[in-house]
């Protein structure tokens, strides 16, 4: 069965349409959750902003126009709310908390716990290295690394050129090698 | 080796890795000219591989059915007719209000002292009977307590001893002197000017 576009979906929850709305958060819910917790860190925070996410498309649909991807404008709210999340965490002085906290279970490498604690030690180092990015270098990292999206449709959300979504994310990536060449986790 | 290349060759790399290499060949040529290059795209690949692993949070299963009860349970947007239907009285009422509230019945304006009352009451003296007039008037009818124009320069003389100055011993005593007494008086303040006058009308 061919997929209802989004668009349509939006159309129908503009008006008053909750099924719709709701095929419409199921489709995106995943994606936008593992978004928020790279971006911020931690999972119980990274829920609630993936929430706003949704409730702030839904404030918007009856301004939204079908331009642009609907992908790409749900991911550019979600990162100005995890922006904003940071910029207030910082505000605050919270810090982030343990990087794998509220995350799965590393998928199972076999029943060798060795192999097993070494990538969560792995997955540890680099959660930590990308907590460390500056904000700009991490969510073009966040978007082409785990949301798998193309150069062009980063660059609508992050709102600047290609040019600069490449630097951008060949400097998080060297930063990451470092990082890990430091723990002697690279070949 | 490990901070070689520039930030070209890691633009490079990354793009290759993703890609969208804008000249494949000639990285391939390169890559096998420079092993430290095709080091660093080894483990660029690798950290790539890692970041993959990583685990990723799931939103719980009920997740979109609470997102949807909170988005619906909010108040939508009243559409365009109802939301006038609506606005336009509420506007006026709010408009009323404020007009009463900000409503003072206009004030009567309290009477402004008269600048010229003082060039008026020396017109008084200045149509004050003389001397002679005054004569026949006493041997008509003596008037007691009486200001007389002695008097009146005694008068004039207490009331400019402090900022007027000068008028002590000046001659005002007939009507024929009223235009220097009006100089006089130009050099004295409103109010004293004032209570001059005054005082001249109640001795007149």
């Amino acid at each position: 069965m061919q997929e209802v576009d989004d668009w349509i979906l939006a159309a129908r929850a503009r008006n008053g349409d909750q099924a719709a709305f709701t095929a419409l958060v199921r489709r995106y819910e995943r994606p936008i959750m593992h978004f928020c917790a790279r971006m911020i860190g931690n999972a119980s925070d990274a829920e609630d902003v993936a929430q706003e996410c949704f409730l702030a498309l839904h404030r918007s649909l009856g301004r939204i126009e079908p331009r642009a991807q609907f992908s790409t404008l749900l991911f550019g709210i979600a990162r100005n709310l995890t922006l904003n999340h940071l910029r207030d965490g910082r505000r605050r002085g919270r810090h982030m908390s343990s990087p794998m906290e509220g995350l799965e279970k590393e998928p199972s490498t076999g029943d060798q716990p060795d192999r097993r604690a070494q990538a969560a030690e792995i997955g540890t180092v680099l959660i930590e290295a990308i907590n460390g990015l500056a904000p700009e270098h991490r969510e073009v990292l966040v978007l082409r690394e785990l949301s798998q999206l193309d150069y062009e449709a980063i660059a609508q959300i992050v709102g600047c050129p290609i040019g600069t979504v490449r630097s951008r994310l060949a400097r998080a990536r060297e930063a990451l090698r470092v990082r890990l060449t430091e723990q002697d986790m690279l070949p | 080796m490990k901070n070689e290349l520039g930030e070209n060759d890691l633009e490079l790399l990354s793009a290759c890795l993703d890609g969208v290499c804008e000249d494949p060949a000639a990285l391939r040529a390169r890559l096998n000219a420079e092993p430290e290059l095709a080091l660093r795209l080894r483990q660029l690949q690798a950290v790539r591989a890692r970041l993959a692993a990583i685990p990723a949070p799931n939103p719980p299963a009920d997740f979109a059915a609470r997102v949807t009860r909170r988005a619906f349970a909010r108040k939508l947007p009243v559409p365009g007719a109802t939301f006038w239907m609506y606005a336009l009285p509420a506007a006026v009422a709010v408009l009323l209000v404020v007009a009463v509230a900000t409503h003072r019945p206009p004030k009567q304006e309290a009477a402004a002292p008269d600048p010229d009352a003082w060039r008026i009451a020396l017109n008084a003296v200045a149509e004050s009977p003389d001397a002679e007039t005054m004569a026949e008037w006493i041997d008509e009818e003596p008037i007691q307590d009486e200001t007389s124009p002695g008097d009146l320069v005694g008068t004039l003389a207490d009331l400019s001893a402090g900022e007027a100055g000068g008028l002590e011993g000046a001659d005002i005593g007939g009507p024929e002197s009223s235009a220097s007494l009006i100089d006089m008086m130009d050099q004295m303040n409103d109010v004293d000017a004032a209570v001059l006058a005054m005082r001249l009308k109640s001795g007149a």
